[in-house]
């Protein structure tokens, strides 16, 4: 029998739970992102409701945290997946609210959106459920290389997002959108954005729960793997 | 390099060992010491009990006025290792070393090393509280005494410098003349670092010095390494490894008679380099 058995099956439960979260993310990202393309209230309120059960999962896998590391004293991988678990729970239920974000603004929306919003939205909602699915797996599967990915991938999406912000500019001073509703796609586009933001933030925590390395605030050159020499 | 139960036998240049003048540490710039001084320095040291090793080849640099904890799994020789700092296995007949030990640069294996002012330079607490059935003033003064200090005045002020480092003065400054077997085993056990104490040792060592305590006794020991690691160094070996932890600047990790692992003590349990370090502290195998 394996050793410490118990606490193994501690650690497999939130892990289990964070891979729960994470999959509720990604159906909120796509959602939100189709209720307020499709102006579909209905799908909104399911969000707005997903978002309330993802609260719940997120005190109590803190909970769950807390308890393992006060019964259990881990240490070493098991003690930075922990820590890890702990911020990258606070990370998912942050993006659940921004999800809930973008959906309700399909409530105070007048019109559906133009074509040339609803294109490049979708298209950063999909590369923003992209990296949450990515930096999730890169957690299950502790994969460094590709939490390294997906912090690359976060350019990508700042990138689209100031195209948006042009857009939305665009599209207010040319009069193709109503001031009201152009404040809404920006209000959205910042959103997404910001869970893109999430989960860059999951994956320098990936990066940490594999080897040890706190890669915040920092460069890329600065989140390069260690050399094999350790230097 | 045998060492024999008449004494042991090292190939170093000897220097002897000067009671009176304890040499500074000097300092080092070996990482795993940290940077600081190394006040031990143990070189490709083996060790047999017989024909039985021991220990297999270990390095281990202990930083002056610091704490080291020697962890592994039953067996791998931290205790072995541990009683070599003070030359405490001369007495297990077979029993030989290969490799150096040395206290400040000194080889503490050197035939002309003198083995009680070695062990008066280095303590040695014990698992279990070990008083002499005497009164709690006659244990601290012991070892003053037959270091030649007669003077009652000057023997008070040790006895009571000593309790008070050892934490210990307000719960006994009263009953000084009382027998120490009538001690709880907590306070026992910081009489036993009182009267190591009370030799003023450069090093302390500490073989699981709180396995026998409940957790307010033990609280109060690791208080005490906390105390006095700004003038003692420290060596402890413990099975506990939120203790190792809690108490240790640098920890060490053996395994079947080797070093394997020495670092940081943050480094050690939080991003360990060695595999098996991982699993001992994260306790998949012990």
């Amino acid at each position: 029998m394996a050793l410490r058995q118990h606490f193994q099956q501690m650690l497999a439960d939130v892990e289990r739970r964070l891979a729960d979260e994470g999959g509720l993310v990604e159906r909120a990202v796509d959602d939100s992102c189709r209720s307020l393309l499709t102006r579909d209230a209905g799908l909104a309120g399911k969000v707005v409701e997903g978002d309330r059960y993802l609260d719940l999962m997120e005190v109590e896998l803190e909970r769950l945290c807390l308890d393992t590391l006060a019964l259990q004293q881990p240490m070493a991988s098991d003690l930075r997946f922990l820590a890890g678990a702990l911020k990258i729970n606070s990370d998912l239920e942050r993006m659940g609210d921004l999800a809930c974000n973008v959906a309700k603004q399909t409530w105070r929306i007048t019109a559906e959106p133009v074509p040339e919003f609803a294109q490049p939205f979708q298209e950063l909602a999909d590369a923003v459920r992209s990296m949450v699915r990515r930096s999730v797996d890169a957690l299950l599967r502790r994969d460094a290389a590709l939490a390294r990915d997906v912090w690359r991938e976060d350019a990508g999406v700042d990138e689209r997002f100031r195209g948006m912000l042009d857009l939305c500019m665009r599209l207010m001073k040319s009069g193709r959108t109503g001031v009201e509703d152009a404040t809404i796609y920006v209000a959205a586009v910042r959103n997404m954005e910001r869970i893109g933001d999430h989960a860059t933030n999951i994956a320098e925590d990936v990066v940490f729960i594999v080897e040890g390395r706190i890669v915040r605030h920092n460069a890329e050159a600065r989140i390069a793997p260690p050399s094999p020499d350790g230097v | 390099m045998p060492m024999t139960a008449e004494g042991p036998i090292s190939t170093t240049t000897p220097t002897r060992l000067d009671p009176l003048q304890p040499q500074r540490a000097r300092p080092t710039d070996d990482p795993s010491a940290g940077g600081d001084a190394v006040k031990i320095d143990v070189r490709n040291v083996s060790f047999w009990y017989g024909a039985s090793q021991a220990l297999w080849d270990v390095s281990l640099k202990i930083p002056a006025r610091k704490v080291t904890a020697l962890i592994g799994p039953s067996g791998c020789g931290k205790s072995t290792l541990l009683r070599l700092l003070n030359r405490m296995n001369d007495l297990v007949p077979g029993a030989r070393i290969g490799g150096t030990i040395a206290l400040d640069g000194v080889d503490i294996h050197d035939r002309k090393t003198e083995v009680e002012i070695l062990r008066r330079r280095v303590g040695m607490v014990f698992q279990k509280p070990n008083p002499f059935p005497k009164s709690i003033y006659e244990n601290v003064a012991y070892g003053p005494r037959i270091q030649g200090i007669g003077d009652r005045a000057r023997l008070d002020a040790i006895v009571e410098d000593s309790l008070r480092r050892g934490a210990l003065w307000n719960e006994v400054k009263d009953r000084l003349d009382q027998s120490a077997i009538g001690m709880s085993g907590g306070q026992q056990q910081r009489l036993c670092i009182a009267r190591a104490l009370a030799t003023a040792p450069e090093v302390l060592l500490m073989d699981e010095p709180c396995s026998a305590l409940d957790p307010a006794s033990t609280a109060k020991i690791e208080d005490l390494i906390h105390e006095l690691r700004s003038s003692v160094t420290i060596a402890i070996v413990t099975h506990n490894m939120q203790q190792a932890a809690r108490v240790s600047d640098f920890t060490a990790f053996m395994l079947v008679g080797k070093l394997l692992e020495h670092g940081p003590t943050e480094q050690i349990f939080t991003r360990p380099t060695k595999k098996e370090t991982e699993d001992y502290v994260t306790g998949r195998f012990g």
